[in-house]
């Protein structure tokens, strides 16, 4: 379906970003891994490499504009083009509403949300003058409901993603690119390990499948290569909700 | 996606043209079995011979599917048949382009009833075998005009807003069973029914182009593609949902 499609990743050394590397190795694509997280990143690539498969990191703090630029300057160099982008990095906070400081509300906003500006701005120019490209931004449930565990902070960079994607779908449709974000549920993940016993049942008590897991990263995965692929051709600007019914809007 | 649906067995209204054909013909290349129903008994002749090619059963049945008797033995002929139903795809469905005040209340209720009645009836059937057999995926098509308004097209937008809030409903009474509900609304789409009717004068071309931000009508295959996805085993961790296939219909206001 993607066969030597070229793919880049933020976040590729997270547990989604883990999964949506294999996923679309799966489907040949040709995958760069963007993580700041230098030694999980190579590590991921190593041992898929040894496998046959065309992948590659690059370590990139996403929270700076310069270090962005630097990853995307390498691709656009060795590949001199790009496909599909996916916009996945992000860090999940829990700090309650009366103790955010302003530092790390801008903390978390240029990490989840200038990147993905950032990234797509970058991304179009390219897709641009091939007049073809995908771009996929991982947003969240919270980005849509608001959060009562999840941080201010954190919902509102993620409600901030779905904008950047209908803006980003509305100005470059024309252009052959299509712009879609997914809103994952809860998942099974190291975003959600260390989340407190009862946060976690209460929502898995409200998933209306199940009721006794949370969602798999690859789960989330297998939708956005389907996104990626020219059969979601006449998705654009839509945001798709990959949650196991806990918020049916 | 390819060839791991050996076995089962998907059933579609309005399956003989459009959008519903070209479903069907993408689930049986998956290896789906198919049932289909339309009411013309000619074209779902053609359309059950084109199905078969792709090494697959193929069983139809011409009905009016805002007859619950009709659906009623349909659906248990197709049952008694396969043993299953794992897929629904309900898709069949009628437009009407018409001022409110010049609309008659028998045509009211005949778009009702076959673009919303036809869902209640065939969620109903078959949705009792598979709560049996707990497990199943239903696909609802709907369209954009279930949120967005367009003069004239009241009992239409009507029926596609019902349908999308009978698969919420039914998301959360069946998820118990693992039956997975969810929508597709499609924006405009380039089916010989609307190509008919643009060729009539019924429809303008350019304008319907010009509501997406994508500036063409969508085509059938951009639709049926979704129906795989959905249909397929990828699609585990979504129900209650609807996917908008418009080509930026909805957010261009």
């Amino acid at each position: 379906m993607l066969k030597d499609k070229i793919v880049v990743i933020t976040g590729g050394a997270g547990s989604v970003g883990n999964a949506l590397v294999r996923a679309f190795l799966e489907e040949d694509a040709i995958v760069i891994s963007l993580d700041k997280n230098k030694e999980r990143g190579e590590k991921i690539v190593k041992q898929l490499k040894k496998n046959g498969k065309r992948v590659s990191f690059i370590e990139t703090d996403i929270s700076e504009p310069a270090s962005i630029d630097k990853a995307f300057n390498a691709i656009f160099k060795k590949f001199s083009t790009l496909d599909v982008l996916v916009n996945n990095a992000g860090v999940f906070s829990s700090t309650p509403v009366l103790d955010i400081k302003p530092s790390s509300w801008d903390e978390i906003m240029k990490i989840n949300l200038r990147s993905v500006f950032l990234c797509s701005q970058k991304a179009v120019q390219i897709m641009m003058k091939k007049g073809y490209g995908k771009i996929i931004n991982v947003a969240s449930l919270g980005g849509q409901t608001g959060g009562t565990f999840a941080s201010a902070a954190y919902s509102a960079s993620k409600a901030g993603i779905i904008c950047v994607t209908k803006t980003f779908a509305k100005n470059f449709g024309k252009f052959g690119i299509r712009v879609n974000c997914v809103n994952p549920g809860p998942l099974e993940s190291e975003m959600t390990k260390d989340w407190p016993l009862e946060v976690l049942n209460s929502l898995k008590k409200s998933m209306l499948i199940w009721q006794d897991k949370l969602g798999m990263p690859s789960e989330v995965a297998g939708v956005i290569v389907f996104l990626a692929s020219d059969k979601a051709n006449l998705i654009h600007g839509a945001q798709i909700d990959v949650n196991g019914g806990i918020y049916i809007g | 996606m390819e060839d791991n649906y050996r076995g089962s067995v998907a059933l579609i209204t309005g399956g003989s043209r459009g959008i519903g054909f070209a479903s069907a013909k993408a689930l049986a290349e998956m290896g789906f079995d198919i049932a289909l129903c339309s009411r013309n008994r000619k074209e779902l002749e053609k359309a059950s011979e084109e199905i078969k090619k792709e090494n697959v059963n193929c069983l139809f049945q011409p009905i009016d599917v805002s007859r619950e008797p009709e659906v009623i033995t349909f659906v248990e002929s197709v049952y008694d048949a396969y043993k299953r139903i794992d897929v629904l795809v309900n898709n069949a469905g009628i437009q009407l382009n018409k001022p409110f005040l010049e609309l008659s209340s028998t045509e009211w209720h005949s778009v009702l009833a076959i673009n919303l009645d036809s869902y209640f009836y065939f969620c109903k059937y078959v949705g009792k075998h598979m709560t049996e057999q707990k497990g199943g995926k239903i696909i609802n098509i709907s369209s954009v005009l279930s949120k967005f308004a367009l003069p004239g097209r009241a009992p239409y937008s009507v029926s596609k807003a019902g349908i999308e809030a009978l698969t919420r409903i039914l998301a959360s009474e069946w998820a118990k069973y693992s039956i997975l509900v969810n929508a597709i609304a499609p924006g405009h789409v380039d089916t010989e029914l609307v190509r008919s009717d643009i060729k009539r004068g019924l429809l303008d071309e350019k304008i319907m182009q010009e509501r997406g931000v994508l500036g063409r009508i969508g085509v059938i295959d951009e639709i049926s593609s979704v129906v795989a996805f959905l249909a397929s085993h990828k699609a585990s961790y979504i129900t209650g949902q609807t996917f908008v296939v418009d080509g930026g219909f909805s957010i261009k206001k």
